[in-house]
C-alpha cells in the first residue's frame, strides 16, 4: 500500500467524478492530437509533391485551383493550353526551363485521375515501378499503389475511363479501345500513389473517339483545323501522326509507317501543334533574377497563366489555417477547463476528506504526505486522460482518415507517433501540476488536532 | 515513561488551559476523567504530540516530543502511539487490510501480512479482512480501529471517548479488549472519557478540574 495505490484507490472511490477528468482531458487531448496529425501529414503531402517544381503553366483561371488540380489533383483543369502556344518551354536551350513536364488530364477510372504525361513524370516524384514495366504505347496505363488498392486493378486489367473526376457511372467511355495496366508503382507517399498515368496521345485518342462517335463535323474541322497550321508546323511528319492518333485502326499503311518512324524518332509532343494539354510543371535551371522575373513575363505577355507552386501552397495552408487555428483554440480551451474541472474536483474532495487526511498524520504521514498523496492523484488522472486522449485522436485520424482520403486522394495513417505527442504529455503534467498545486497546500495544512477534535 | 511538565494550551481567542503534571509507569493503565469543558481532549492530543503545548514539555520514553519536529513527530507518532478515536474514522477507498497495510506503511514499518492476519483474528475481526469501512457496523469499526492503533505494537494507546457512542455490550467488549490488547504488548493504556461506566475497571485514575 504505497501513495500510488492510495491516490489510485481514492479516484476510483468517485468514478463520476474521475469519468468526468478523465472525459474532458481525453477530449482536448484527442482533438489536438488529431489536428496534429492531420495536419502533419496534409504538410508532408504538400512538401512531398512539391517535387522541386518551380512553376507550372496552364491555362488562364485560378492559379490556386491550377495548383490544387495539376499537383495534388484535387480540383478540375482550368481549361487547355495548345501546343503551339507552348513550344518554347520544351527548347533545351531555354535559359530559365530546365525540365518541362506535360501533362493532359480530364479522365478518370472510380475517381481516380488518369494523367496524360511522359516518363519523366514519374521521375520528378521518384516513384519506381513495383510490377510490370513502364507504359511503350497507347492505352498503357501504369497506376499508383493506393489506385491498385482501392480500384482493385492488378496487371493486365482493362477498363474505360469515365469524363471528369466523378465516380458516378454515368460519363463513361464505354467505346473505343480500353486502358490496360502494365506497371503498378511502389507506395512512395507522393500524388504518384493515386493516379493512373499513361502517354499524352491517349488521353487524346479518348477524347477523339468521344468526337468521332457524338460529334463528326467537330473532327473535320478540327482536319481543317491541322491544315490551317501546317504551315507554322516546323516538322513535316506532323500530318501522319495526327492521323495516327485519330484511327490507326483503318490505316495499316500509315500506321506501320507511323512505329517505324517512332521507333526512329520518340514521341515528341511538339510534332502535334494543334493539340492541346492541361499544363506544364517547370523546374528552374536557378533561381536568378530571369528565373524570378519568368512567371510574371508569362502572365502579362501571353494567353498561358503560371503559378508558383509554393506560394499558392502559402495560400492555401493560411486558409486552411484560419480553421484550424480556430480548433486548435478550441482544443486549447477543452484542456484549460479540464485543468480547471481538475482543481474543482480536488479542491471539493478536500472537505469530505479532511478527517481522512488527518488520519494520515495520525498513522504517520507527514505534511509532505498529503501534499504528495494529492499531486500523485491529479497526476493520475493528467496521464490517464493523456492515454486516452492519444487513443481518441489516433482513433479519430483512423476512422475519419477514409473520408479525408474521399477528398484529398491521400492515405491518412494514425499508425504515426509525432514528436509533440511527447510535448503534449510535459504541458498536461505541467498543468495538472499547478491544478493540483494549491489543493495539495491546503491537504497539507490540515489542521490535525482541530479536525479529529470535531469528530 | 509518560511524562508532562507545567504544560498549558491556548486556543485561538480561548482561555489558557493548565494541566497538573503526570507521571505514567509502563504497561499501567490509566483514565483520565473530568467533565466536558475541562480539557480532556486537547490533554490527550498534547500527549499523544497531535498539538504542541504552548509551555511545559511532554516525554514519552524520556524523549521530549517538541524536539522531534513536525516530521519526525508524524514517524514517531505513527511508530509508537496508538490512537483510538471516539468515532472511528478509515479511508474509505481501502479495505480494512489495506487501511492496516498504510498504518504500517506510512511510520516506515514493513508491511507484515501475517500480524494484520493475527491481529484481526484476535479482536474478532478475521472474516472482515476485504470488507469496506462502510460495510462495518459501529462496534466493529471501534474493533478495527483498535486493531489500527496496535498493529506497530506501540508503547503508548491512547484512546478518547472509546465507549461513548458504544451499548453496554460493546462498551464492556472494547474496554476489554483495550486492557487486553495493551496488557499483550506491554504497553501503557491511557483512556480519556467521562463515560462512568468505565469507572469501576481501572485503578489508576486522573481527574481534571474545572478551571
Amino acid at each position: 500500500m504505497n501513495l500510488f495505490k492510495l491516490a489510485w484507490k481514492n479516484l476510483r472511490s468517485k468514478p463520476l467524478s474521475m469519468l468526468l477528468n478523465l472525459l474532458l482531458f481525453g477530449l482536448g487531448v484527442g482533438l489536438v492530437v488529431f489536428l496534429l496529425l492531420i495536419n502533419y501529414q496534409v504538410n508532408q503531402n504538400f512538401e512531398k509533391n512539391l517535387a522541386g517544381i518551380d512553376l507550372v503553366v496552364g491555362a488562364k483561371g485560378s492559379p490556386m485551383q491550377m495548383i490544387l488540380c495539376n499537383m495534388y489533383h484535387i480540383d478540375a483543369p482550368t481549361g487547355n493550353i495548345p501546343i503551339k502556344d507552348i513550344k518554347p518551354f520544351f527548347n533545351p536551350k531555354h535559359p530559365v526551363v530546365k525540365e518541362a513536364i506535360p501533362l493532359s488530364l480530364g479522365d478518370s477510372y472510380k475517381a481516380y485521375r488518369i494523367v496524360g504525361t511522359d516518363t519523366t513524370f514519374v521521375d520528378l516524384y521518384g516513384a519506381k515501378i513495383a510490377k510490370g514495366r513502364m507504359w511503350r504505347q497507347d492505352y498503357d496505363v501504369v497506376i499508383g499503389s493506393l489506385v491498385a488498392d482501392r480500384a482493385h486493378l492488378h496487371l493486365g486489367d482493362e477498363f474505360y475511363s469515365s469524363h471528369g473526376l466523378a465516380d458516378d457511372g454515368i460519363n463513361v467511355h464505354d467505346h473505343g479501345s480500353k486502358f490496360r495496366v502494365v506497371g503498378i508503382l511502389k507506395p512512395n507517399q507522393t500524388v504518384a500513389d493515386q493516379l493512373i498515368l499513361c502517354n499524352t496521345p491517349t488521353i487524346w485518342a479518348v477524347h477523339d473517339h468521344e468526337d468521332l462517335d457524338h460529334e463528326d463535323h467537330d473532327h473535320e474541322e478540327d482536319g481543317e483545323g491541322h491544315a490551317a497550321h501546317e504551315e507554322h508546323d516546323d516538322h513535316g511528319d506532323h500530318d501522319g501522326h495526327d492521323h495516327h492518333d485519330h484511327d490507326h485502326d483503318h490505316d495499316h499503311d500509315h500506321a506501320d509507317a507511323v512505329i517505324e518512324d517512332a521507333a526512329a524518332r520518340p514521341f515528341n509532343l511538339l510534332d502535334h501543334p494543334d493539340q492541346s494539354i492541361t499544363s506544364i510543371l517547370i523546374k528552374f535551371r536557378n533561381h536568378g533574377i530571369q528565373a524570378l522575373n519568368f512567371p510574371r513575363a508569362i502572365n502579362e505577355n501571353t494567353d498561358l497563366m503560371a503559378a508558383q507552386p509554393s506560394w499558392q501552397i502559402n495560400r492555401v495552408r493560411d486558409m486552411m489555417g484560419t480553421g484550424t487555428d480556430m480548433l486548435r483554440l478550441l482544443a486549447a480551451a477543452i484542456i484549460f477547463v479540464s485543468a480547471i474541472s481538475l482543481f474543482i474536483s480536488l479542491f471539493s474532495s478536500l472537505r469530505g476528506r479532511k478527517y481522512e487526511l488527518a488520519i494520515l498524520r495520525v498513522m504517520g504521514g507527514s505534511r509532505k504526505t498529503l501534499f504528495a498523496l494529492i499531486i500523485i492523484e491529479g497526476l493520475i488522472l493528467a496521464v490517464l486522460g493523456y492515454l486516452l486522449g492519444i487513443f481518441l485522436g489516433h482513433l479519430g485520424v483512423g476512422v475519419l482518415g477514409g473520408e479525408l482520403e474521399a477528398t484529398y486522394k491521400y492515405r491518412f495513417s494514425p499508425w504515426l507517433w509525432l514528436k509533440e505527442e511527447y510535448l503534449i504529455l510535459a504541458v498536461l503534467l505541467a498543468l495538472s501540476f499547478v491544478a493540483s498545486l494549491l489543493p495539495a497546500i491546503k491537504a497539507s495544512r490540515t489542521p490535525i488536532s482541530e479536525t479529529l477534535s470535531e469528530g | 515513561m509518560i511524562q508532562t511538565r507545567n504544560i498549558s494550551f491556548q486556543y485561538k481567542g480561548g482561555q489558557a488551559l493548565r494541566f497538573p503534571d503526570i507521571d505514567m509507569e509502563q504497561g499501567a493503565h490509566y483514565l483520565i476523567l473530568g467533565t466536558s469543558g475541562t480539557g480532556k481532549t486537547t490533554l490527550l492530543h498534547l500527549l499523544s504530540g497531535l498539538l504542541s503545548p504552548n509551555q511545559g514539555s511532554v516525554f514519552i520514553q524520556n524523549e521530549e516530543l517538541n524536539n522531534l519536529g513536525e516530521a519526525g513527530l508524524d514517524t514517531f507518532r505513527g511508530k509508537h502511539i496508538g490512537i483510538v478515536f471516539q468515532v472511528p474514522h478509515f479511508i474509505a477507498a481501502l479495505t480494512v487490510r489495506e487501511n492496516l497495510e498504510l498504518a504500517q506503511k506510512l511510520p516506515g514499518n514493513k508491511i507484515d501480512k501475517n500480524r494484520i492476519q493475527n491481529v484481526l483474528t484476535h479482536l474478532n475481526l478475521g472474516t472482515k479482512l476485504n470488507a469496506y469501512p462502510h460495510q462495518l457496523s459501529q462496534g466493529e469499526k471501534q474493533r478495527v480501529s483498535i486493531a489500527r492503533a496496535i498493529i506497530n505494537q506501540p508503547t503508548v494507546i491512547f484512546a478518547d471517548e472509546p465507549t461513548s457512542a458504544l451499548d453496554d455490550k460493546n462498551c464492556i467488549e472494547v474496554t476489554k479488549l483495550l486492557k487486553q490488547t495493551a496488557t499483550n504488548s506491554n504497553a501503557t493504556l491511557v483512556i480519556v472519557t467521562h463515560d462512568n461506566r468505565l469507572k469501576e475497571e481501572f485503578d489508576k485514575k486522573i481527574i481534571l478540574e474545572e478551571i
